[in-house]
């Protein structure tokens, strides 16, 4: 009886099981450079995937076209959740608007996990750990750049642990964007110049700068602004695409970086998403957007294109083209040297060097086959022609179109297209679970 | 017919009887323990000069409170007599009534038993006068059947002896004045006068005899009458020939303390059981243990691909059972039943123990049915003049004068078409056939069952789908010719075949706008409206399958050693193989997407389940004198493999290849995963009893299991349970109405390890993500390593009596389980990464509750018997403390003092009479409605009492039974899931009280189109608020049966039976909803079910 009573108590090997075969101990994940590798590749597939900058339907390139004026919906209000935003009648418990904050801390989570995996490792050289930080600290920047964009204040953490991160509060405006800036000067300072990957498919130097940038001139600083995009345009590895329609295609010069499919020759979320052939099936241009285009713009054929039916005509976004299983040459562009010829010109106009920008709006107008703009415009006009002008390029990316004219104060105008808009439509609520969760996150944006 | 007669009850006190025994039982036995033992006394007045032996019987009754049972026939033969009785003993009383009408009565407990006399021949009368008598005689079984075994004791004398096999025996040296006294387990006792020739005795079944009702207690069994922790059971009779795919749904409202609730009228879907309360804030982690034939199974599959068409993709164990093949179905309950399951038993053990041979000739059974289902409720929905009235006014109270092209109901579709989609899309009848046969039998030494089944069921979708399930169980024991080696084999095989669409349609049946285009355009292809229409039929192109393949197999071998002792070893293997696959071709997508046979996608996802078990064990039995001891030593070890892995395919030639995923042009092989779960344990039961009266049953178990971290994997846990047999003692014994009475309780510690392997581990996990060629890892979950075992305290009291020769039997509960660090996930806020962590609650959470099991055998005669059961259980739940909720995440969900279903609402306050607008109470008065500020209202949801009244009659050859099952509770009514009134959506018809100008007090808002902000987020508040709760208590007809038995010789057929069977027939409920019964809304609620079909023993 004692013997069958002493079995499990000497048993203690019984139970002890093999490690699973799925899963690696995190320690060990960054003691080896393929397998830290790997932990970066699991973020950048997700940002591929699901995420703020993804092509698909989470992405900012149609959540924000379909919020602000460039992308319709067919969706009836009240049915769907991309469609509240199109309606501006979104409300905190809005599940798109939910995802967007949920999958964004969750890539933020594996940022932090990433780094701090790297700086406890013993193994790895200086170089790859350098190379790794730098890259993962870029992307938490730019998923935190965005939130900011997108809900106002928010909670901002660089660590894993989840008493301190279950308990974060809203962090003031100008703290927050200070704390962007520090991340992405130490993200430009690990960066390399060069491109570890010759497709560009990893953000390097360069797309730290672009970034840094853009948040300089959200803080109104200009000139510091410039100077970083004088040295991008500067760059040997950058050189305009003079042929529009190869503007998408993975192989220019002109891309600071871009997400490659993880199955070759699989199409861009982005073609998946606006395609139709008869009559739309989700998302289509806004005429709005449509008509800001003369006939002989060349984007017009291009950039969009008109699918007639018997009844009516609509246009779909097609600046990626290959569909399902037969795309040998695009990839979704993050950030092409367009945007930094915009942001540059920008600057410019905006320190009263009106000259020395036009000539940077020019070379996509010329490239669509436009005339350049005349040298006589004052200050304004010429802010007028960029607004324009970068819109007609850049709409449908990245949530160029509405971040800018958030940060130019004119998102009021958006109330002569779209009859809910109200000032208060600046942000998006916080969604509701997570206050509930935390009500340290209270109080919730002004008019939800 | 020869009815025995029930005397002293007059029709309306018969009436008050049933009623009271039915209803309140419980009130009745406190009021008879309180006051017939005094109030009646045993002398009888009564004065006539001509009075019928049927009233005097009756007056019998009424003074002395003793029933008379005497034939109906004997006593029409009886003269009326004359009687001046006054204040005279009953015996005294009863012989002046029988003079002269030869009969003689006997007193036993508190009846009076009339019979005819028997007259000793004369030459007997000699022979019994001499002193010293030798008696013989035999003892038969109410069949005839010799009784081997049963024992012969001379009252009031140490002399005794049993019976032989073929049922004789002898005495010798009796005196000729002795009463013998002849027993037998399970048999009423038979008290005789000695005689030399006692020729054949017949002894009777002991009317619901506690003795006669075993209880499996897993790794012991014991008497209902020795038991001291709380399990319920549910035999073979109430769960066999139900229209049911799963035991589950056959033993609803059938035990107190066990709440199930089928997901889904999708058949092989999975239940909700919760044995006595929710003890788990995960769903997961409230599944009991399932053990059948002494081997567990792993709980619930989980399914990949079936969210959306099986409610929380879970597939229940017990699937792979068919109910035919279930002797019985026991739940462990109380800290005394389930602390031998140590770290798996906080939630009960759900018990099964399939069919076994009996000793006896070849029995050859088949058995066949047929049912039709369909969906039991509908709602009444809007018809298409009033969903267009209401669109149209939508848009005017909007102010949107121009009506968007979108709005496709308005702009395109026909006005005047209708539809009633509930009818179209979930209104099919489908039918389900169920065959059996079986082969049992059995010798001394070995019997044997084998039985096969098959049962199909198609799908109320109008689309060919179906459900098949085919078993094969063998029973197998042998035993030595001495008895001393017993080997027993049960092996279960099933294979299940689930096939239907992959998503409900439940839902969309009810949104649908009536005047929505046709499902199929004239050439019978899927109508999309020039693309203006979401057809919902295009899903019967897509396509879940999901085949399981279950081997359950135990070992059960026992040998006495010495005559206290025996060796016993129990083992088994599970081997379970799942396999899902779901379709996903093009052509459920509209066709103007321009998507081809490219887009289309399979995905396959293997699981395959490999489990050992090796329990030896010891027990011994000793008694001496008073004392008597039962010890069980034993252990377990038991490993568990589980390899699960998925590939998906991305584009096809053709959809013809859809099937065969090599045929794919892009291939994606997600994660292989490979886990493990060992587990370990040592367990002992020591059970004394002193006296046959006092029980004491001490139970413990240490556990070690991997799924803890290596400093946290044994924990010990342990109960102590006592019982008392009062009606045993003395004092007791005097009241003869009580035929038996207990208290037990019992207190101990039961744990809980259902967290999933490897939580503790601090890890990356490969992922299906691929970025330039390299596969992705990222972080499994948040690290906590200091998680450790869940330990839930359980107390019980509770009472069982058992009154009138056992006829009615009352069981009353009290029960009280604390678990104070229940392994939960605590959930978190999104920047913390991961949704939940792995963590002790740390928080004290108590259930409570009270339960009330009574049944009676209300007529008991050859030809009629009537038995009724009713049980009822009231749990409460609540949160005793919780040190630091307000800084918490858990601070806007629970709140000390209330249970841990309750929900935060907002105060409905109606619709503005002038605005149109609902209103809500803003309690802190800050002129807007936010949460947490606002939403103050708490309801408690949840069930507040249950229970099931059931019924079994039989007269000659025809039997009936019907359930009753009632649920009193609050759930979300159909304001929760409503889309705000106006938009592109049919609604319920009492969506037409809406406000409006002309109807200033309507209960709904004014109607909107959705698309102005305000309007929604009043809709969302008033979907948060106490309107959309409300009392979703029911009562359901839940099983109708008649059967009808009768031999056919000449066919062969020893036994035939024919059964009608309904399921879910009629439901009584006020709730605004399609059911009141379900745990995720919107998917098809149970069906109600009509079956037919027979039984053949050959």
């Amino acid at each position: 009886m004692l013997g069958i009573l002493l079995i499990p108590m000497s048993c203690k090997k019984w139970i002890e099981t093999d490690f699973p075969n799925n899963q690696l101990p995190t320690q060990l994940v960054f003691e080896n450079e393929q397998t830290a590798e790997s932990a970066l590749s699991d973020l950048y597939a997700t940002l591929w995937n699901n995420s703020l900058i993804s092509g698909g339907i989470e992405g900012l390139g149609l959540l924000t076209s379909v919020y602000a004026d460039d992308i319709n919906t067919i969706y009836a209000p009240g049915v769907n959740s991309v469609a509240d935003l199109f309606y501006n009648s979104q409300i905190s418990n809005n599940s798109v608007v939910n995802n967007t904050w949920t999958n964004s801390y969750k890539q933020i989570y594996v940022s932090n996990s990433i780094i701090e995996g790297v700086r406890n490792s013993k193994s790895l050289s200086p170089e790859v750990k350098n190379r790794i930080t730098g890259e993962t600290i870029f992307l938490r920047s730019l998923l935190y750049f965005y939130l900011h964009q997108i809900f106002g204040e928010i909670p901002y953490t660089n660590t894993t642990d989840y008493n301190l991160n279950s308990q974060l509060s809203r962090m003031p405006k100008n703290e927050f964007l200070l704390k962007l800036e520090n991340d992405l000067s130490e993200a430009v300072k690990l960066l390399p110049e060069g491109f570890r990957n010759s497709e560009r498919i990893y953000p390097n130097k360069y797309a730290g700068l672009l970034v840094l940038a853009k948040l300089k001139m959200l803080m109104n600083r200009n000139n510091e602004a410039e100077v970083l995009l004088q040295s991008i345009v500067q760059s040997p590895s950058f050189v305009f695409q003079a042929d529009i329609s190869k503007v998408f295609q993975k192989t220019g010069s002109h891309i600071l970086w871009q997400l490659k499919p993880s199955i070759n020759n699989e199409a861009t979320k982005e073609a998946l998403l606006y395609n139709f052939t008869a009559t739309p099936l989700s998302f289509m241009v806004n005429m709005n957007l449509v008509n800001q285009f003369s006939n002989n713009d060349l984007r017009k054929q291009q950039y969009i294109t008109a699918v007639t039916n018997q009844t009516q005509t609509n246009y779909k976004v097609s600046k990626y083209r290959n569909l399902a299983g037969n795309n040998p040459n695009e990839y979704s562009v993050i950030m092409r040297l367009e945007e930094v010829n915009f942001l540059l010109a920008e600057t410019l106009i905006k320190q009263g060097k009106v000259a020395d920008g036009l000539p940077w709006i020019n070379k996509t107008r010329l490239r669509a086959g436009l005339a350049v703009l005349p040298t006589t415009l004052t200050a304004d006009l010429a802010l007028d022609e960029l607004r324009t002008e970068k819109r007609k390029e850049m709409f449908a990316e990245q949530g160029i179109r509405f971040f800018d004219i958030k940060r130019w104060g004119l998102l009021d105008q958006l109330a002569s297209v779209k009859p809910n808009w109200k000032s208060f439509h600046a942000q998006w609520p916080l969604p509701l679970k997570e206050l509930l969760v935390n009500p340290k996150l209270n109080p919730q944006n002004e008019g939800y | 017919m020869r009815i025995p007669e029930l005397f002293g009850f007059n029709q309306a006190a018969k009436r008050k009887w049933l009623m009271r025994i039915n209803l309140i039982m419980i009130l009745i036995t406190v009021f008879l323990m309180q006051t017939s033992a005094s109030s009646f006394a045993q002398r009888i007045t009564l004065k006539s000069n001509q009075i019928t032996l049927r009233k005097a019987f009756s007056e019998v009754r009424k003074q002395t409170g003793y029933m008379v049972l005497c034939e109906s026939e004997l006593l029409n033969k009886t003269k009326p007599v004359k009687l001046d009785l006054t204040d005279v003993a009953l015996e005294v009383a009863l012989e002046k009534m029988l003079v002269g009408q030869n009969l003689e009565f006997s007193i036993k407990d508190k009846s009076i038993v009339v019979k005819e006399k028997e007259r000793p021949s004369f030459i007997q009368k000699i022979v019994d006068y001499f002193s010293a008598i030798e008696v013989s005689g035999r003892v038969v079984d109410e069949k005839g059947n010799p009784i081997a075994g049963a024992t012969v004791k001379v009252k009031g004398t140490g002399v005794a002896t049993s019976t032989n096999e073929t049922g004789s025996f002898t005495l010798k040296n009796v005196d000729e004045n002795a009463v013998l006294e002849i027993s037998y387990l399970g048999y009423q006792i038979r008290d005789l006068k000695a005689a030399q020739d006692l020729g054949t005795v017949r002894l009777d079944i002991e009317v619901g005899k506690l003795e006669e009702v075993t209880i499996n207690a897993g790794y012991y069994s014991v008497s209902k009458r020795e038991l001291t922790g709380s399990i319920s059971k549910v035999s073979s009779k109430d769960i066999e020939n139900q229209p049911v795919t799963n035991v589950l749904s056959a033993a609803q409202g059938r035990m107190a303390g066990v709440s199930i609730i089928q997901n889904s009228g999708v058949p092989g879907g999975g239940f909700d059981i919760q044995i006595r309360g929710k003890n788990s804030i995960r769903r997961e982690g409230n599944e009991p243990l399932y053990i059948i034939d002494g081997v567990p199974i792993g709980f619930e599959t989980p399914s990949m691909y079936a969210i959306s068409i099986l409610p929380n993709s879970s597939i229940n164990p017990l699937n792979t059972i068919n109910p035919n093949d279930i002797e019985s179905f026991e739940i462990l309950k109380d800290a005394d039943a389930t602390a031998i399951y140590g770290s798996r038993g906080a939630n009960g053990v759900i018990i099964v123990t399939t069919k076994k041979g009996r000793k006896g000739g070849v029995d050859l059974k088949l058995n066949s049915s047929y049912a039709l289902n369909s969906v039991a409720n509908h709602l009444e929905m809007m018809n298409t003049a009033q969903y267009l009235q209401m669109r149209k006014q939508a848009y005017q109270n909007d102010g949107i004068a121009t009506i968007p092209a979108t709005a496709y109901d308005l702009n395109t579709w026909d006005q005047n078409r209708y539809t009633d989609w509930q009818k179209e899309l979930i209104g099919n009848t489908s039918d389900a056939a169920v065959i059996q046969l079986s082969l049992s039998g059995g010798s001394d030494n070995a019997s044997y069952l084998l039985s096969y089944g098959h049962q199909q069921q198609s799908t109320v979708f109008p689309a060919d789908f179906k459900y098949r399930t085919n078993n094969i169980t063998g029973n197998f024991t042998f035993r030595t010719p001495d008895k001393r080696l017993e080997v027993n084999m049960s092996n279960t095989f099933s294979f299940q075949n689930n096939n239907v669409q992959n998503d409900d349609l439940t839902k969309r049946s009810l949104t649908l706008n009536p005047n929505a285009p046709a499902l199929y355009d004239m050439s019978g292809n899927i109508n999309w409206e020039k693309n203006t229409f979401v057809n919902p039929v295009a899903l019967f192109n897509s396509e879940y399958l999901n085949t399981t393949s279950f081997i359950n197999s135990g070992a059960n071998v026992s040998y006495r050693l010495f005559p206290y002792l025996s060796l016993k070893f129990n083992g088994g293997i599970t081997s379970q193989n799942f396999e899902e696959i779901s379709l996903k071709p093009h052509t459920m997508y509209n066709t103007s997407g321009g998507l081809t046979s490219a887009n289309s996608i399979s995905s396959k996802n293997n699981q395959t389940n490999f489990s050992y078990l090796l329990e030896p064990q010891i027990t011994a039995t000793k008694s001496w004198n008073d004392h008597k001891f039962d010890v069980l030593v034993g252990a377990t070890l038991q490993r568990s493999e589980a390899q699960q892995g998925s590939i998906q395919g991305v584009g096809f030639e053709s959809n013809l290849l859809i099937r065969n995923l090599g045929a794919a042009k892009t291939k994606l092989v997600n994660d292989q995963v490979q886990t493990q779960y060992y587990y370990t344990a040592a367990f002992a039961r020591f059970n004394y009893q002193f006296k046959n009266k006092y029980i004491l049953n001490l139970t413990g178990r240490r556990d070690g299991s991997s799924r803890f971290g290596p400093d946290n994997r044994f924990g010990n846990f342990g109960a102590v349970g006592a019982a008392w047999l009062f009606s045993e003692e003395q004092f007791m014994k005097e009241l003869s109405w009580l035929s038996s009475a207990k208290l037990r309780g019992s207190l101990g510690t039961t744990g809980n390890d259902k967290i999933g392997d490897y939580q503790y581990l601090d890890t990356y996990t490969i992922t299906s993500n691929i970025y330039n060629g390299i596969t992705g890892l990222s972080p499994s979950r948040l690290y906590n390593p200091s998680f450790s075992w869940e330990k839930t305290i359980k107390k019980e009291v509770a009472i069982e009596l058992s009154f009138f020769n056992n006829r009615i039997n009352l069981t009353t509960a009290y029960y009280n389980n604390r678990s104070s660090n229940q392994l939960v996930g605590v959930p978190l806020p999104a920047t913390a990464g991961f949704s939940s962590i792995q963590a002790n609650f740390p928080a004290t959470v108590q259930n409570t509750g009270w339960e009330f099991e009574t049944s009676a055998q209300l007529i008991r005669n050859s030809n009629f018997k009537y038995e009724s059961s009713f049980n009822l259980s009231i749990p409460r739940n609540k949160l005793l403390e919780f040190p630091n909720l307000e800084g918490s995440t858990y601070s806007n969900q629970y709140v000390v003092g209330y249970p841990m279903s309750l929900v935060k609402l907002y105060q409905f306050e109606g619709v503005d009479q002038i605005t149109g607008l609902y209103k809500f109470k803003d309690f802190n008065g800050d002129g807007r409605l936010s949460t947490p500020n606002d939403n103050q209202v708490i309801k408690r949801m949840g069930v507040e009492y249950y229970g099931g009244w059931s019924n079994n009659l039989q007269y000659k050859q025809f039997s009936a039974s019907f359930l009753l099952q009632f649920v009193k509770q609050q759930n979300w009514n159909y304001n929760r899931q409503m889309l705000i009134p106006g938009n592109m959506n049919n609604q319920p018809l009492e969506v037409l009280d809406a406000w409006s100008p002309t109807n200033p007090t309507g209960t709904y808002m004014q109607y909107s189109s959705g698309s102005i902000s305000q309007k929604n987020s009043l809709h969302s508040l008033f979907q948060n608020s106490t309107a959309a709760v409300g009392d979703a208590s029911f009562i359901r007809l839940k099983n109708v049966q008649l059967n009808y038995r009768i031999a056919l010789p000449k066919l062969g057929v020893r036994e035939a039976m024919f059964y009608v069977q309904g399921q879910n027939l009629l439901t009584f409920t006020n709730y605004f909803g399609l059911d009141p019964e379900f745990v995720l809304t919107g998917f098809l609620p149970p069906l109600k079910t009509y079956s037919f079909g027979f039984q053949l023993t050959f």
